[in-house]
């Protein structure tokens, strides 16, 4: 139990310890922002679920709330175990130093299961908590009631970190030897996103549908989630049930971790051998050909790209997001075409631009690409090039991925919009150079808060304080442009020219942020090391 | 004692240890060469548990590590070629860390803590985090870490990579004291002349499998180790490829 307790202190200290040169002061300030974090997605539900709650009370379907919000965090989790858990779970670069050691192959599974856990269960309180106070607000709420959703709160993310582990571990022997894993995983998650995204893209309907076929849900949930009867049971004093729920959480997990252990090492090690016998091949192509050295780190930063799931995914779920909307908002555009007004066709437009754009702009590849230099920080250091051609081959490769939605967002406007070339070049203009700006942002935040220390990619990528300030920035990036826009607006009357401003501005930040990258962003680079 | 019982590794269709056997018996330091890529690691790792043994034995005091590996680590003591050690963690930490792993009392590790860090001078740099450490320092950092438990069996993978000569000098002392209380040492090295002074047997590989070994007097006869390294290793290659 002592070393299971240690590996897991250890693992989760890997996870939250933000930089091996972090002082107190920046430890308290990740914290708040996490906290912030926490806080504000806990409240956008709780408001989600009262208001919901506050429709179904009257009818007497209330126990849709404890149901849907179970269904939602098993599927919350399901998603993120999947995604976190092969690079928690197996590509670990501890592996050699645990393994060595005389604890059983049984309690380094567990302890690291039990740091998926911790992380699963944040996430499904988010979603699980709200409802609960929502339920209990209009159903009441006694002793055993409250002890039962305790229980169950503790016991939610059990079942989908079962499913989510067997399918990491299904997805890592069968991809092992497949030679576009990464294309099959992002078209896999991008098709799961897309269907998650336009189901809940019309809430009213979804809040009607859901009064009407109240009891087929509640049947379907039965059948295909049993799981979800309990935890409802539970949330009405039923303890058996929670205690049930609990059991048929941790059981197969049990199993899971008796049943795996003894290949776990194995596992381990033929990913840490896939991986370096990928870098060779890699390596070997194309070595006589000779590049301009802009081009041959845009090549790296591309390669680098392409070979890791997590970056790519991380990256380019709110571009793919900003194209989900265009066809949702001018789908619905076209089936009200005949009560729509002009003014109003025309700010359906401008809405667009900026969500589009904010999105495109929320998660640049810069914002962890020093950060995933690792240790390879030093190979940059050593090399006799320019620091400013290996930054500009990080913001280029964003601005590259930018500009191919740009372009295929640009066409969305034309074809199903039915805009014409100008509105599509006004939102293009908008586009680009706020995408130049979080591109240059998106490097500045990495410089100042790398984590070149990380035990795994996924930790650089979507547990960096970076990559959340960078969320940030590009919505303020986004906002920045849409003020200019209606400033510009009430003394111009010409779209284009009125883009042109914006671009200009935003072309100006951009230059003002480049010249920072270049004087002091440089320094800070050659300060960095591990 | 470390028992090797025909142990092959592959990976994928390649062989990367080929039938190897080899008996390392109590107050043994005995050294393993070979060139880069020979099965050296691929054996270490074995042997500590790190890789899964699919043909083969390896055994730890009569203890087969397959069936029971948590009693044969538990007297054994690995030290990397790369110290890839928790980097956001102080020495401190990762040594008690280690401690905590192997049951080490609080007074017996505070004291071996102590001894430790002033045979090898980090006395000053054990509550900083591993992350600022030299390579030199990391790997100090891993010996301090896996002789805090007192093991009695060692294996090492490269160990003077890294180390000042006064470091190489303490490890050489305390690898012969190991020995002489009954313990025995089990490491790779590149470095000929440190295993021709410092081992009592050694073992050449090739390709994954084993070339020669047994006492280093009699494996050398009257040559160096270099001279007898470089003949067994380009027979083998050149009667290869013919």
């Amino acid at each position: 139990m002592n070393a299971f307790f240690s590996v897991f202190r250890v693992s989760l200290l890997g996870i939250f310890k933000r930089s091996v040169k972090s002082s107190r002061r920046s430890r308290i300030g990740t914290g708040a922002i996490l906290a912030f974090v926490f806080v504000y997605i806990t409240a956008a539900c709780f408001f989600a679920f009262f208001a919901l709650a506050q429709k179904l009370a009257p009818a007497g379907l209330l126990f849709l709330i404890p149901a849907l919000a179970i269904v939602g965090a098993a599927l919350l989790s399901l998603v993120t175990c999947i995604s976190t858990a092969s690079g928690n779970l197996i590509r670990i670069r501890d592996g050699d130093i645990l393994f060595s050691l005389p604890i059983s192959h049984r309690t380094v599974l567990a302890a690291k299961i039990a740091v998926l856990y911790v992380f699963e269960l944040a996430y499904s309180l988010m979603l699980l908590l709200p409802a609960s106070i929502a339920y209990f607000y209009y159903a009441g709420a006694g002793f055993a009631a409250v002890v039962g959703c305790v229980i169950s709160l503790f016991a939610a993310p059990l079942i989908p970190i079962f499913i989510g582990i067997l399918l990491a571990f299904a997805g890592s022997l069968i991809l092992r030897k497949i030679k576009f894993k990464n294309f099959i995983g992002i078209i896999l998650f991008l098709a799961a996103f897309t269907a998650y995204f336009l189901f809940f893209s019309d809430t009213p309907k979804i809040i009607t549908g859901l009064m009407e076929n109240a009891g087929s849900i509640r049947d379907s949930i039965r059948s295909y989630y049993f799981p979800a009867v309990l935890y409802g049971n539970a949330m009405d004093g039923n303890l058996l049930h929670a205690l049930l729920f609990m059991a048929i959480g941790a059981v197969p997990i049990i199993a899971l971790i008796l049943l795996f252990s003894g290949t776990y090492s194995s596992l381990v090690s033929s990913s840490s051998a896939a991986k370096s016998g990928k870098a060779s091949k890699r390596g070997g192509e194309k070595a006589a050909s000779a590049s301009a050295p802009i081009i041959s780190c845009l090549r790296k930063e591309f390669l680098h790209y392409f070979s890791s799931m997590p970056f790519m995914l991380n990256t380019i779920a709110s571009p793919v997001m900003s194209v989900l909307v265009g066809f949702i908002l001018f789908g619905k555009q076209s089936s009200a075409e005949a009560v729509i007004s002009e003014t109003g066709r025309s700010l359906l437009f401008i809405i667009y631009v900026f969500i589009s754009t904010g999105m495109l702009c929320m998660s640049p590849t810069t914002s962890a690409s020093i950060s995933l230099e690792g240790k390879r920080i030093r190979i940059l250091h050593t090399l006799p090039i320019d620091k400013k051609t290996v930054l500009n081959a990080k913001a280029l490769m964003n601005l590259i991925i930018c500009t191919v939605f740009t372009v295929i967002n640009g066409v969305l406007i034309i074809v199903v919009g039915g805009y014409g070339i100008a509105e599509a070049a006004f939102y293009f203009f908008i586009a680009e150079s706020c995408a130049a700006v979080s591109s240059v942002s998106g490097l500045l935040i990495n410089l100042w808060k790398p984590r070149l220390d990380f035990v795994n990619e996924t930790q650089a990528i979507k547990q960096s304080m970076a990559t959340l300030l960078a969320i940030l920035a590009g919505m303020l990036t986004a906002g920045a442009a849409a003020l200019i826009y209606f400033a510009a607006r009430a003394v111009i009357g010409v779209p284009l020219v009125q883009s042109a401003i914006v671009s200009a501005v935003m072309l100006l930040i951009c230059f003002g942020l480049t010249r920072v990258l270049y004087s002091t962003g440089i320094k800070k680079l050659d300060t960095l090391s591990i | 004692m470390i028992e090797i019982v025909d142990f092959s590794k592959f990976y994928g269709e390649k062989k990367a240890v080929d039938g190897l056997d080899l008996k390392i018996e109590n107050g043994d330091i005995y050294g393993f060469i070979g060139h880069n890529g020979a099965g050296k690691t691929t054996t270490i790792k074995a042997i500590t548990g790190i890789h899964k043994i699919e043909h083969g034995d390896i055994l730890i005091d009569g203890v087969s590590i397959k069936t029971h590996p948590t009693e044969c680590k538990r007297t054994m003591a690995y030290i990397p070629d790369s110290p890839d050690l928790y980097e956001y963690l102080t020495a401190r930490r990762f040594i008690n860390f280690i401690c905590d792993v192997y049951g080490i009392g609080a007074n017996e590790r505070k004291e071996r803590i102590e001894k430790y860090s002033a045979l090898f001078g980090m006395t000053a740099n054990l509550d900083d985090k591993i992350g600022t450490y030299s390579h030199g320092m990391k790997q100090k950092a891993a010996i301090i870490a896996a002789l805090c438990h007192d093991p009695k069996n060692i294996v090492m993978d490269e160990p003077f990579v890294g180390l000042d000569p006064k470091a190489a000098h303490t490890v050489k002392e305390l690898m012969r004291e190991i020995c002489a209380q009954g313990g025995c040492i089990f490491f790779s090295t590149h470095v000929l002349e440190v295993a021709e002074k410092l081992c009592n047997k050694i073992a050449i590989i090739k390709e994954g499998k084993l070339i020669e070994s047994g006492p280093i007097d009699e494996v050398r006869g009257n040559s160096s180790l270099e001279d007898i390294f470089l003949e067994l290793t380009d027979d083998a290659s050149n009667g290869e490829s013919l």
